[in-house]
């Protein structure tokens, strides 16, 4: 390395080449696809399959490339993952310390860019076409210095970067919603300067953060964790001893994760449903959608938090079993029961907040005239058992819950990153490829529905049938195979708490079947009843545990 | 190199007893064919340059790592196979000790005393102030030594039958290790219980420890009583009549250093035969001197070398 400036390019490269990796494979694969198939065929509807696929697949390599630049490493000091400090002795000055990866990141994203324009999207050209370059090069900035100065604020971080990739989409339509040139500001001449001024202060604003954090400023205990800790040492702390080692390890599980769900669910209906709810008070429709969001909030946040929750310490990157867990004499199984426990509790509070909000939401503010309408045709269809169904409800939505915070268990617990990358990986992408699937090919698949509903309809609930019943067969096999390495107490505990629920999920299958049932569904209800209680993968997690454990 | 195997009490009074282990991180051999074993009652220290393989070692006993080859036995039980068995007996306290940052230190107490059902809250309590640490501080915002201590705390109240210890003073300034190492001294002396701890510091493992091992690059290139080891180790001040150009040889020596006409020769177990062999080479004895642990680590290391290089050659 001739200069510093090349090595850390070059390590900079180095810990993300992977990332980058994948996004040259995303790209040749879309340009081989691209030169492979003809012209005349691109321009027809078949053809125009390949637009979407490419769309997603350059979104995705766009992305590996921002995480190629992801440069960050964790600060066991602070405790915070931000510039990294290392870097700060070495002979430069701050602002090539910052510049540095800002440029090789912009310059990455825009090769990235141009190759996909000049290889791949030839025949479905972008429109404005530098201002995406423009934003692209922006983007890369600020990413960085959200990265750098909220280093200290894990939560904020991910919330901004967040609410950064959503306004980002707002702001890149922004030069195509004045088709008439109204307002010329909104021209992208005028937007992409703007943005330049923007980046640059971005820079500025980087540049100082990491300038205050190389003289041994930008501490994390801000007037935010002070005011926490002030409030938290007023709380009544734990004097007692605990009754046993799994008690001790509750309580240290709890501590570490246990609150989050119910306080991310709690600032949800305050800070968003509870606004939502009483500015659209006296809209009837708004009501039964509002009650749809919050009932499907806490499982779409404990999808979220579920892939922190399943490592062996939320909070840390790193897989492996932390040393100071992995030498307590406390068995693998009991390590996992009280992550199970923790759980259910964090399930059990948030599903209180949610039932408490609705209990205060429906009688004192909501306009419940369409809801009203809808419950009396739910009694009307289920006249017997309509009560019994919404308590199945939701007591299956918490169940639901729970599973989105445990079912992962056995990947998190591995210590295994390619595994948990992969699972996490497979979680997103499969459902976004089938949705795409759907889409693409709705218009064929409503014309056959149309022409051969019978047809259709009798092989694909007979395929649907026979899928989910070879699923259970392989739940139980799985099952045996799983449970048969645990302790005979803890196989039993589990199989009376899966045969409970699963019961649950049966009886609202039972009781609960489409009105009128012309295609007969009740039965494919009662299969996936089966499937829905986790069953054999938290029978692995325990071997997982073990295998993280013991190297 | 050969594989070294050293005389062993019965595995009946062994508290640890590894034989043939052997440990592999990829294409680095970690730990080779190493057998030890540690009696009870004693102070065992363990020593090796960085990376020498320490601290896999540790971990196996305490069950972290499975043994790839060979067998890890402490209390008479696998540490993989039982780890709620062995780890309910042994205190550990690391290199770096990963405390939970957010636990104060009267949590920590609580949180570990759970675990342990032998675990005594006055002692905790007299070792807590003789540390000086505050029960309300949250650990995070203790000093590296603080931190150290409350681990040794943690280690150490339940009166573990074997107290593991790696580097416990690597980065520690001089107080603080000697609060350690006196807690270790008190524990041992007082309890009769089993200390194995690890270290670069020789001075240190010299200080306190009954037996030693010393690994190097993943071998056990020594083992046994301190007092033998040092017994058997000595060093011979030679005087050549004529100015030597290159070291002599002398067959058994673990280093030769020196220059012209002086020179030193550190043997291990051959003192018998050396004034013939010295004599042979046309020199004499001019003093006979007892050696350092520290002298010893560093020619059994450079005699180890050695025979690596010579080998591969």
């Amino acid at each position: 390395m001739r200069s510093p400036t090349t090595a850390l390019a070059w390590a900079i490269w180095r810990r993300g080449r992977r990332a980058g990796g994948w996004a040259i494979a995303c790209l040749a694969f879309c340009a081989l696809v691209n030169l492979a198939v003809p012209g005349r065929l691109r321009l027809t509807e078949t053809g125009q399959v390949f637009d979407p696929v490419f769309g997603f697949l350059m979104t995705v390599s766009l992305l590996l490339v921002f995480g190629l630049f992801n440069y960050t490493e964790f600060n066991s000091t602070r405790e915070w993952n931000g510039f990294p400090y290392r870097l700060f002795s070495l002979p430069l000055r701050t602002w090539q310390l910052v510049a540095l990866p800002m440029l090789l990141g912009i310059a990455t994203v825009e090769v990235v860019y141009v190759a996909w324009i000049k290889l791949v999207l030839t025949h479905n050209p972008v429109l404005k076409p530098e201002w995406f370059a423009v934003l692209l090069g922006a983007y890369m900035i600020f990413y960085h210095t959200a990265l750098w100065s909220l280093a200290g604020f894990r939560i904020a971080r991910i919330i901004v970067l967040s609410l950064g990739g959503v306004s980002s989409i707002l702001v890149a339509w922004l030069p195509f919603s004045d088709s008439q040139g109204a307002y010329p500001w909104l021209s992208e001449k005028y937007l992409a300067a703007g943005m330049a001024v923007l980046a640059f202060i971005s820079f500025l604003i980087a540049w100082t953060v990491v300038g205050r954090q190389r003289r041994g400023g930008g501490h994390r205990r801000n007037w935010i964790h002070c005011l926490l800790e002030q409030a938290g040492d007023l709380l009544p702390r734990r004097n007692r001893q605990f009754a046993s080692p799994a008690a001790a390890q509750f309580w240290f599980e709890w501590r570490r994760a246990g609150l989050l769900l119910p306080a991310c669910v709690g600032f949800a209906l305050l800070a968003i449903f509870g606004p939502f709810s009483w500015a659209f008070r006296t809209d009837p429709r708004s009501t039964i959608d509002t009650l749809v969001k919050i009932v499907a909030m806490p499982i779409v946040l404990a999808f979220a938090i579920g892939k922190g929750f399943i490592k062996p310490e939320f909070w840390s990157t790193n897989l492996s079993l932390p040393q100071f867990l992995g030498v307590r004499p406390l068995s693998a199984e009991e390590f996992v029961v009280s992550k199970m426990k923790v759980a259910a509790l964090s399930v059990t509070i948030a599903w209180l907040l949610v039932l408490g909000f609705i209990a205060l939401w429906l009688p004192l503010w909501a306009d419940k005239t369409q809801l009203q309408q809808f419950l009396r045709e739910f009694r009307r269809f289920y006249p017997h058992s309509w009560l019994a169904i919404t308590i199945l409800y939701f007591a299956g939505f918490a169940v639901i819950t729970w599973r989105c915070l445990v079912s992962g268990l056995w990947v998190g617990l591995s210590g295994n990153r390619s595994y948990y990358i992969a699972s996490a990986c497979l979680q997103v992408l499969v459902p976004t490829l089938l949705s795409l699937a759907a889409g693409l090919f709705s218009d064929t698949i409503d014309s056959e529905i149309q022409q051969h509903p019978d047809v259709v309809n009798s092989i694909t609930l007979t395929l649907i049938g026979w899928l989910l019943a070879l699923a259970v067969i392989l739940k139980i096999w799985s099952v045996v195979f799983s449970w048969s390495k645990n302790s005979v107490r803890r196989t039993s505990q589990y199989l009376l708490l899966w045969s409970g629920a699963t019961l649950g999920f049966v009886a609202l299958a039972i009781l609960s079947p489409p009105w009128p049932d012309i295609y007969r569904l009740e039965h494919l209800y009662v299969l996936v009843a089966f499937l829905l209680f986790p069953f054999a993968r938290l029978g692995l997690a325990p071997l997982s545990f073990a295998r993280n454990r013991h190297g | 190199m050969k594989h070294m195997k050293f005389p062993s009490p019965s595995s009946a009074e062994a508290v640890v007893a590894i034989t043939d282990l052997f440990r592999r991180f990829g294409p680095k051999t970690v730990l080779n064919n190493v057998s030890l074993y540690v009696p009870r009652g004693s102070v065992f220290g363990l020593v090796g340059e960085n990376g020498a393989g320490k601290t896999t070692l540790i971990k196996h006993i305490l069950g972290l790592l499975r043994a790839e080859a060979g067998s890890v036995r402490v209390f008479g039980l696998d540490p993989v196979a039982d780890p709620v068995g062995v780890l309910g007996r042994i205190g550990y306290l690391s290199e770096q000790p990963d405390l939970p940052g957010w636990m104060r230190v009267e949590e920590l107490l609580r949180y570990t005393q759970a675990f342990y059902p032998n675990w005594d809250m006055a002692y905790a309590e007299k070792l807590r102030e003789q540390f000086g640490l505050a029960p309300g501080a949250r650990l995070k915002t203790l000093s590296k030594g603080q931190q150290a201590k409350a681990g040794l705390l943690a280690a150490q109240a339940h009166r573990p039958e074997l107290l593991l210890l790696d580097e416990p003073s690597s980065g520690l300034d001089p107080i603080v290790r000697r609060d350690i190492l006196e807690a270790v001294i008190r524990t041992v002396s007082e309890e009769g219980r089993t200390v194995f701890f690890s270290s670069h510091l020789l001075e240190e493992i010299e200080r306190v420890s009954d037996y030693v091992a010393m690994l190097h690059q993943g071998h056990l290139v020594l083992c046994g009583p301190l007092d033998d080891i040092k017994a058997q180790h000595r060093r011979f001040m030679l005087s050549f009549a004529t100015p030597q150009s290159k070291p002599p040889v002398i067959a058994g020596a673990l280093s030769v250093t020196g220059a012209g006409r002086e020179w030193a020769v550190i043997c291990n177990g051959t003192r018998n035969e050396l004034p013939a062999i010295v004599t042979a080479l046309g020199a004499r004895i001019i003093e006979e001197q007892a050696v350092s642990l520290n002298d010893i680590f560093v020619a059994q290391a450079g005699t180890a070398t050695t025979a690596e290089t010579t080998s591969s050659v």
